[in-house]
């Protein structure tokens, strides 16, 4: 049970946030048209639900390799010197993560001292806006994960570049990545 | 060595250290914020808000409509419909495979997911009968790029938004390009075809069948009458209309054709996660953007262009070869965003109308789609067909020629693009 949290939790989150964006853009056009009414709070939680899937789908897309990256001058490189670019590139990676980290917590707490609510919905926008830190750690931890499978798995290629036989990508990711 | 000049080398090294380029574009903004002192915390803030206009929505919701119209029964209708129209030529699975797949980008917005969408049912059928495999990919491969120029299509949503451009302008801009090329791509088919005995010919055309395909494709057909028929009917916003094609292909999909099972709904919402996680590019970049400004970033590319050339035509030129390089290894949706503030406001200085520049560059990121080391679409049709991307890669060549030729005419004449959007909304002042 815990494992498939673990595995699945950015991933849940993800699908829920996308099935009530989806859903809220219906329900306005039903409400429209149907109800002769229309809602206004369904755009604004719309909105916060996409962001929610954007950070949560780059925490996931982080464990299936999914994000968009330059790879090729790294695999031309004969390993030692690839593995090296891809040490360095990930440490600097690291360094962007810690400085949205630092940021997005400044401005949360910023958040959390003045009260700022939401036009429409009425909710304290300290709430939605707590998904940047969120996102944030979910993807170091992530890119933390990677490592640790490379290294168990036998340091084969390149960590986070290679698929690995431990991780649980199934046929979704290797259907998907050609489908951006 | 100017700032300037240190931004774009820092962004050079982190892409090709093989950093995500989300990152890569972030630790770039950041650096670049920190070299002419203006607080960080502008990340922090595009973060959060760049990530949520209401037109952005629409990426997912198409994303997942055409992931559930895929596996829910809708490509083989529109394949059979494709048959009954053009299946009477020599090679004319191959044409049934870019009739289908002109038919499916009006219901999918992506280019890769219209090649495995049609590309997965004619590819077998077209080897069966004895193509050559390459061939076989290839035209799927070509065709699936179409995907993106004939409207809906997410790399036009996502030039609109970093451009703020209109985006059913922008979609109606896309359809006389995207019905030319795939004619020329029919007719490059049906060339190479004819010469390598390819096929046999099928059933003459006649009415009777076509329409007894068109009624049973009828749901699959309505598909796109609902998109686009209310975008433009002013019944709904694009985002609404995503939002009512992801029911409509529930809908659809589960009481209609009964294909679409829990596990097929749960696969495409765990794509559409994925799909919609990359966005994530978008929140530093538009940061990006904005320091460019500050380092007159646009000003002296333009000065560069200038300078190599005085003319419109050839700066068009030069930009279009810059961008389908760079469209050869970066993801076409990153270079969207990333190359959109550096070449429009010099171009649209030169009086290029925007919505043009925007056609001009979803259409030399088709040809990135199409052209190795990084093309989605070689990737899909190489799977379907199990032969290497090298393979389709050469097999691919000839299916080029229509994008190039397509280019070159935008340039010449740029009514092809303004022509529809002008007619429906008006000319631009």
């Amino acid at each position: 049970m815990l494992r498939v949290l673990i595995d699945r939790f950015e991933e849940t989150v993800a699908q829920f946030a996308i099935v009530l964006v989806a859903t809220c853009v219906f329900a306005q056009v039903i409400s429209r048209y149907v109800f002769d009414t229309a809602i206004t709070w369904t755009e604004e939680l719309a909105g916060f639900s996409m962001v929610w899937a954007v950070y949560m789908g780059a925490a996931m897309a982080v464990r299936d390799r999914f994000h968009i990256r330059i790879l090729f001058a790294v695999e031309a490189l004969p390993r030692p010197l690839g593995l090296a670019a891809i040490f360095v590139g990930d440490a600097l990676w690291l360094a962007f993560c810690t400085i949205m980290l630092v940021v997005g917590w400044e401005y949360v707490a910023l958040l959390w001292r003045v009260e700022y609510v939401s036009p429409s919905l009425g909710i304290d926008q300290k709430w939605p806006q707590s998904i940047v830190v969120i996102g944030y750690v979910a993807i170091v931890l992530r890119l933390f994960q990677l490592y640790w499978r490379w290294n168990r798995g036998g340091r084969v290629g390149l960590p986070g570049v290679t698929p690995d036989a431990v991780g649980p990508t199934d046929g979704t990711t290797a259907g998907g990545a050609g489908g951006r | 060595m100017s700032d300037a000049l240190l931004v774009v080398i820092a962004f050079v090294v982190f892409t090709l250290l093989g950093m995500p380029l989300f990152a890569a574009v972030g630790l770039t903004t950041a650096l670049a914020l920190w070299l002419i002192d203006i607080p960080v915390t502008l990340l922090a803030q595009t973060a959060f808000t760049s990530l949520q206009p209401f037109p952005l929505l629409t990426i997912p919701l198409f994303v997942l409509a055409g992931r559930l119209m895929e596996t829910g029964g809708m490509a083989p209708r529109m394949i059979a419909i494709a048959h009954s129209l053009v299946g009477a030529y020599r090679g004319s699975m191959a044409m049934v495979t870019i009739f289908a797949c002109s038919l499916f980008a009006a219901l999918s917005g992506s280019g890769p997911a219209t090649t495995a969408a049609i590309g997965s049912v004619t590819i077998p059928e077209m080897v069966r009968q004895g193509y050559k495999p390459r061939f076989a990919a290839a035209v799927a491969a070509s065709a699936g790029a179409l995907g993106s120029m004939i409207p809906p299509s997410n790399l036009m949503i996502i030039y609109c938004l970093v451009a703020e451009e209109s985006i059913p302008r922008m979609f109606l801009a896309g359809v006389v390009p995207g019905l030319g090329v795939a004619l020329m791509l029919m007719v490059v088919a049906y060339v190479i075809a004819a010469r390598r005995g390819y096929g046999t010919t099928g059933q003459p055309f006649s009415f009777r069948p076509m329409l007894r395909a068109v009624w049973d494709g009828k749901w699959a057909v309505f598909a796109p009458v609902l998109i686009l028929g209310g975008i433009y009917g002013g019944v709904f916003t694009p985002t609404e209309a995503a939002a009512v094609a992801v029911f409509y292909a529930l809908f659809i999909g589960t009481v209609v054709y009964r294909e679409l099972t829990w596990h097929k709904f749960v696969d495409a919402l765990r794509f559409t996660a994925l799909m919609t996680g990359i966005l994530i590019i978008i929140a530093p970049s538009l940061a990006f953007g904005q320091v460019l400004a500050f380092y007159d970033m646009p000003q002296q590319v333009q000065a560069l262009l200038d300078t190599v050339a005085a003319n419109p035509f050839w700066v068009m030129v030069i930009v279009g070869l810059i961008l389908i390089a760079v469209g050869t290894f970066m993801e076409s949706l990153a270079q969207i965003i990333l190359f959109t503030p550096i070449f429009l406001p010099g171009l649209e200085a030169m009086g290029v109308d925007p919505i043009v520049f925007g056609i001009f560059m979803v259409m030399s990121c088709e040809i990135g789609f199409l052209t190795p080391p990084l093309g989605g679409n070689l990737n899909v049709a190489a799977r379907l067909t199990n032969i290497s991307i090298e393979q389709v890669s050469i097999g691919v060549l000839p299916f080029i020629l229509p994008y190039v030729i397509m280019m070159l005419v935008m340039i010449v004449f740029p009514e092809v693009i303004t022509f529809l959007p002008d007619l429906v909304y008006g000319a631009r002042n």
